[in-house]
């Protein structure tokens, strides 16, 4: 080996701590990067997987009633693979072991034998059903998992108000509920209130009288096949069973909400170790910087003697290669480990039916070459400067340079009163800027590391906060089936332990401006109403206007509208399956809101008369915007309950003073009570208590938090090592300026208190600039996690800020003890020896 | 007596060298024009700040004149690019720094030796070591020598490529007087056995004596240069 090399590594052994800083640094980033890309390709290609092996519709065609053999003749259409017709219905189901908990069922038809040969299933426990006409069914995996339903087990499907029991015979997992939600008005799983079974045919058609129809058709395309074009003339032909917009797989809820998620995910998997790299660079910089002017005087003598510029400049090129192929290395191997286990973690809340968990090499690879890349990229210019130094000058480098009182005492004259051996720490502070930069950029980057993380966390548990403390003030929300006259309430106004119960209509909609539309909720509510508060963009509160529409912020933006604007009010296209579900996040059981069973007599018409054209019911009005509100979670607009009976009234001929749902608030102690005597009530179709949907919720956020929580970790970590190596590296590299004071008679607590004022100074003003800049960082992340229906915005509470210096300052203070040791433990005589 | 063309090694012609500070130019070294024999050994002496270490400097090739012409066995070192200078120093000087810069992690032999890897036929590292006497110390790292013996490490390090030219700045200045001494013979010794051309910087004419030819420098100027016929051994040296 080269003596250079020697050197080299003797360098790296003699300073372990601030290459050992670097490494980590640049292992965390990578590990990190590594780790959340594969998470991130693994969930991909796993959905991909499933999709593919079973065989996910490409496109969807609801209809209202379509003839089964219609099926054949869409088979003919070019480039269509295979087309699958089915019938899908929601009913109830009571949950026996619940006290009669009363949950949505989905129910979707299998063919008369085997798997369907569109959407297909994945047995993961039991046996496919019978072929007769058994009552049997198969049942969603996550639905099962969370109420333990094992093969064998019975669940009761309330068919036309008959409770039929059906015996589970399997468990499955789908392609279409990976991700089990209703739709996508809820997007977090709801796997507890909400049951997908799969009954054969002949069942489902003796239960529902649909034989020879079907509801709902999918279609998977031959490679190669032009989507497009089928969707078009599939459209056209089921055109006369009353087909609606056909729904092409991207924007199937679960395929969606996944590929929101996934989206999300990518933007952190790339946004956040991006940070840390760039942090990690700054600090390479800084150490190799140091370096470089520690040694000028063995870098004049290597020039001197005859080494060249280019072998200079490369020597210290390889200290940063050498720390970027360890720190790389290490980093994607802990990466490539974690990946898999977030991964695993990941996935416990979804029902993945195919896993494909792999070594992602191509992330390993650029995992590793990012490591060597950011570290010789951040040392280049450290390099440089050595490689041009010139030798002359490099060599007499050995006396002080500029040793001038700093301008700021001249502006501060109180300062020069201070005795000297106070005003030292402040003049090194100043007179060292390179190294003063390097303490400052790293408590800066440790803070914005801190608030970056902590400002994911904070605002995810302040939306959820907000939602739960400020918005919803009612205990429990219950839907009828059928819209009642609003003096139905009164008896439930005199029950023992109610405190207040306040009318509710909710009504689905369809906004439509230009040519942009969005289908969403829209509660009618009391103008005095103290259950629902509102709150403005600003979060301040406002009332329910006395006409018009309060619209959440996602739909203004959306459709471009503010306050004043106009804006279209439609029925959303009526689909019993596909967008049943309007629902907002946190009301899971409203399960018929928009084309509720209540009104099935109108519907059955049409439903059951295949070939009939549709008819659409007629709203469309042009209202108006009267405000803009802010809601973390779902999209839900407000009018004045009076406003909405006005618009809805003849469309959907509902009775004078109409309402469809009730909210109410009771004594802690009666609530349960009260929650039963609401299911057994007539004409209820649903119960939804609050603090049961805060606990799912809950449950829904911890597992996007396991995602920060990991970020936080890493952040900790990486600011720890930042924090600790600058503040070691400023006691050794002035070794020898600390042992000629000490030479000098300045006592070790005086040395080591010159040192710590020193630091601090550097961490104030390091905090001055870390926490405005993490805070605006800590925004700008919080774009790239917002979806249509979360809207989160910056929150970090005070108590953070506090423990973010706090724990910044702790770590400078273990820090300082290493150092305060290597102080006291100086060999005054060796330290004091010239070694250039 | 004027040299004979065979016999300079290096032909300084008006070399001169400046600083420019803000608005005043430090004039460092005045226009010197002046030859240095092949073999001989040299002796620089002057006060602090009349030139001497910038006049090395410039013979070493570490750093360029402002004026002049600077010709090493005739060619201009002044024009040459920093590729060439390299070679110059790589392949033709030895230098011995007043502040030794030893590379402080690596022992005595690895400092000689990582200088021997850079020429073709380099001494033996370990040799060289011995012959300035520290061959007992080789594997102790400069932390772990005394003042003089890191200069003889230093010193080694200039022998153990050869050089046509070796470069001392004042190579006894951090030493005291018998250390001096012994690092001083080991200098001669080397100039006399193997013709090597020898400059050594000093501010203490006490060692003039040793020399064949001493320059004296005032200001930045070379004021006299005294013909030494028969120098003495620096054990002869008396205050
Ligand atoms: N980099 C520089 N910038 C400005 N002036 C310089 C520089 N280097 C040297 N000088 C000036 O040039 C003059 C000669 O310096 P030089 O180092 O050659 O003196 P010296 O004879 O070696 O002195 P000493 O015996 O103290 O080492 C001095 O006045 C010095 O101040
Ligand atoms: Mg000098």
């Amino acid at each position: 080996m080269s003596k250079l090399h020697l050197k080299l590594l003797r360098d790296l052994r003699s300073s372990p701590f601030m290459f050992a800083g670097i490494v980590l640094l640049l292992l965390v980033g990578i590990a990190l990067f590594v780790a959340s890309y594969s998470l991130y390709l693994n969930l991909e290609q796993s959905y991909a997987t499933s999709y593919r092996r079973l065989r996910l519709a490409d496109f969807t065609v609801p209809v209202q009633s379509a003839p089964a053999q219609v099926v054949t003749r869409l088979r003919r259409l070019p480039g269509v693979r295979e087309v699958e017709g089915r019938t899908i219905r929601e009913v109830e189901i009571r949950l026996p072991t619940q006290r009669g908990r009363k949950v949505t069922g989905r129910i979707l038809s299998l063919p008369e034998s085997g798997w369907p040969r569109v959407n297909s299933l994945k047995l993961a426990a039991g046996a496919a059903p019978g072929t007769g006409l058994q009552r049997e069914l198969l049942l969603e995996a996550g639905f099962a998992e969370y109420h333990g339903y094992r093969p064998g087990d019975t669940l009761n499907l309330v068919v036309q108000d008959d409770p039929l029991g059906f015996r589970i015979v399997g468990i499955v997992q789908s392609p279409e509920y990976i991700f089990v939600v209703r739709g996508r008005e809820a997007p977090y799983p709801s796997e507890s209130t909400f049951a997908v079974v799969w009954i054969r045919e002949g069942v489902v058609d003796e239960l529902f009288g649909t034989a020879g129809a079907v509801n709902d058709i999918g279609v998977t395309m031959a490679p190669g096949g032009n989507r497009r074009s089928a969707v078009r003339l599939a459209e056209r032909l089921l055109e006369p069973y009353g087909a609606e917009t056909a729904v092409p797989q991207e924007e199937q809820p679960s395929v969606e909400l996944l590929r929101l998620d996934l989206l999300g995910l990518q933007n952190l998997a790339i946004f956040f170790p991006l940070l840390f790299l760039t942090i990690a660079s700054l600090s390479a910089y800084n150490t190799l910087g140091r370096m470089v002017h520690e040694q000028q005087g063995q870098i004049g003598f290597l020039r001197a003697v005859g080494f060249s510029k280019a072998t200079v400049g490369l020597h210290y090129l390889l200290y940063a290669v050498a720390m970027g192929v360890l720190g790389g290395g290490l980093g994607a191997g802990l990466g490539y480990y974690l990946g898999i286990l977030i991964t695993r973690f990941y996935t416990t809340q979804i029902q993945v039916p195919y896993y494909d968990v792999s070594p992602r090499w191509i992330v390993l690879v650029v995992g590793f070459a990012l490591a060597v890349v950011v570290a010789v990229a951040a040392s280049l210019s450290p390099a440089l400067s050595a490689a041009r130094m010139t030798p002359a000058e490099a060599i007499s480098t050995q006396g002080p340079t500029g040793g001038r009182a700093p301008l700021i005492e001249s502006w501060l004259p109180v300062l020069r009163r201070l005795p000297l051996q106070d005003r030292l720490p402040l003049r090194n502070f100043l007179r060292n800027p390179r190294r003063s930069f390097a303490t400052v950029a790293g408590v800066a980057s440790a803070a914005m590391l801190l608030l970056v993380a902590t400002g994911l966390l904070d605002s995810s548990v302040a939306a959820i906060e907000f939602y739960f403390k400020s918005s919803v003030h009612y205990d429990i929300l219950a839907t009828y089936l059928e819209p009642q006259p609003q003096f139905s309430l009164e008896r439930l106004r005199r029950s023992p332990g109610v405190r207040r119960v306040e009318p509710l209509l909710a009504m689905p909609a369809r906004l439509t401006k230009s040519d942009q539309q969005q289908t969403i909720l829209v509660y009618g509510i009391e103008p005095d109403s103290r259950l629902f508060l509102l709150y403005d963009q600003r979060e301040r509160p406002v009332a329910v206007p006395p006409d018009g529409l309060l619209i959440p912020e996602s739909t203004a933006r959306k459709l471009n509208l503010w306050e004043g604007a106009l804006v279209r009010l439609g029925l959303p296209e009526q689909s019993v399956p596909a967008t049943a579900d309007f629902s907002p996040a946190v009301t899971p059981p409203v399960p018929f809101l928009p084309v509720p069973e209540a009104w099935q007599p109108r519907y059955r018409e049409l439903l059951f008369a295949p070939g009939r054209a549709s008819i659409k019911l007629d709203l469309d009005r042009l209202i108006r915007v009267s405000g803009v509100s802010y809601q973390p979670v779902g999209i839900t607009a407000y009018a004045s309950i009076d406003q909405l009976r006005e618009w809805y009234r003849a469309p959907l001929e509902l009775p004078p003073k109409a309402i469809n749902a009730l909210a109410l608030t009771a004594d802690a102690a009666n609530l349960s009570a009260i929650e039963q005597r609401l299911h057994d009530l007539d004409g209820i179709a649903s119960v939804s208590v609050i603090s049961t949907i805060r606990r799912e919720i809950d449950t829904a956020l911890e597992q996007a938090q396991v995602f920060f929580n990991i970020m936080l970790a890493f952040s900790m970590a990486l600011a720890g090592i930042i924090i600790f190596n600058a503040t070691l590296m400023n006691v050794i590299e002035r070794t020898r300026e600390i042992s000629t004071l000490r030479t000098l008679g300045l006592s070790v607590g005086a040395a080591v208190r010159m040192i710590w004022v020193e630091n601090l100074l550097a961490y104030v003003v390091g905090l001055l600039v870390g926490v405005p800049v993490g805070t605006w960082l800590a925004g700008l992340f919080i774009l790239a996690y917002e979806s249509e229906s979360f809207n989160m915005r910056l929150v970090i509470f005070p108590h953070t800020y506090v423990i973010t210096v706090l724990s910044i300052l702790a770590t400078m203070a273990l820090a300082q003890l290493p150092g305060t040791r290597f102080i006291r433990r100086l060999d005054l005589a060796k330290a004091t020896k010239a070694m250039g | 007596m004027s040299p004979s063309p065979d016999q300079v090694l290096l032909q300084l012609e008006g070399v001169a060298k400046s600083y420019v500070m803000g608005a005043v130019t430090v004039p460092a070294l005045k226009p010197s024009t002046f030859a240095v024999r092949s073999g001989e050994f040299l002796m620089v002496l002057g006060p602090s700040g009349s030139g001497k270490t910038t006049l090395l400097n410039l013979v070493g090739g570490i750093d360029t004149p402002t004026a002049g012409r600077l010709l090493f066995r005739g060619e201009d070192l002044a024009q040459m690019a920093d590729a060439e200078l390299t070679s110059y120093r790589r392949y033709r000087v030895g230098f011995v720094f007043q502040f030794f810069n030893l590379v402080p992690t690596l022992t005595a032999l690895e400092n000689v030796q990582l200088v021997a890897d850079l020429v073709d036929e380099p001494l033996d590292a370990l040799e060289t070591l011995d012959t300035v006497g520290l061959g007992d110390r080789a594997n102790h790292f400069p932390s772990e020598l005394s003042g003089g013996e890191q200069q003889r490490v230093a010193i080694a390090r200039a022998m153990v490529k050869r050089p046509a030219l070796l470069l001392a700045d004042e190579p006894t200045g951090n030493l005291d007087f018998e250390t001096g001494i012994r690092v001083l013979t080991v200098l001669t010794d080397l100039s006399r056995q193997s013709g090597t051309t020898t400059i050594v910087v000093t501010h203490n004419s006490v060692l003039a004596g040793i020399a064949d030819r001493v320059l004296r420098m005032r200001s930045g100027e070379i004021v006299e240069v005294e013909e030494q016929p028969h120098p003495i051994s620096p054990d002869e040296v008396r205050w």
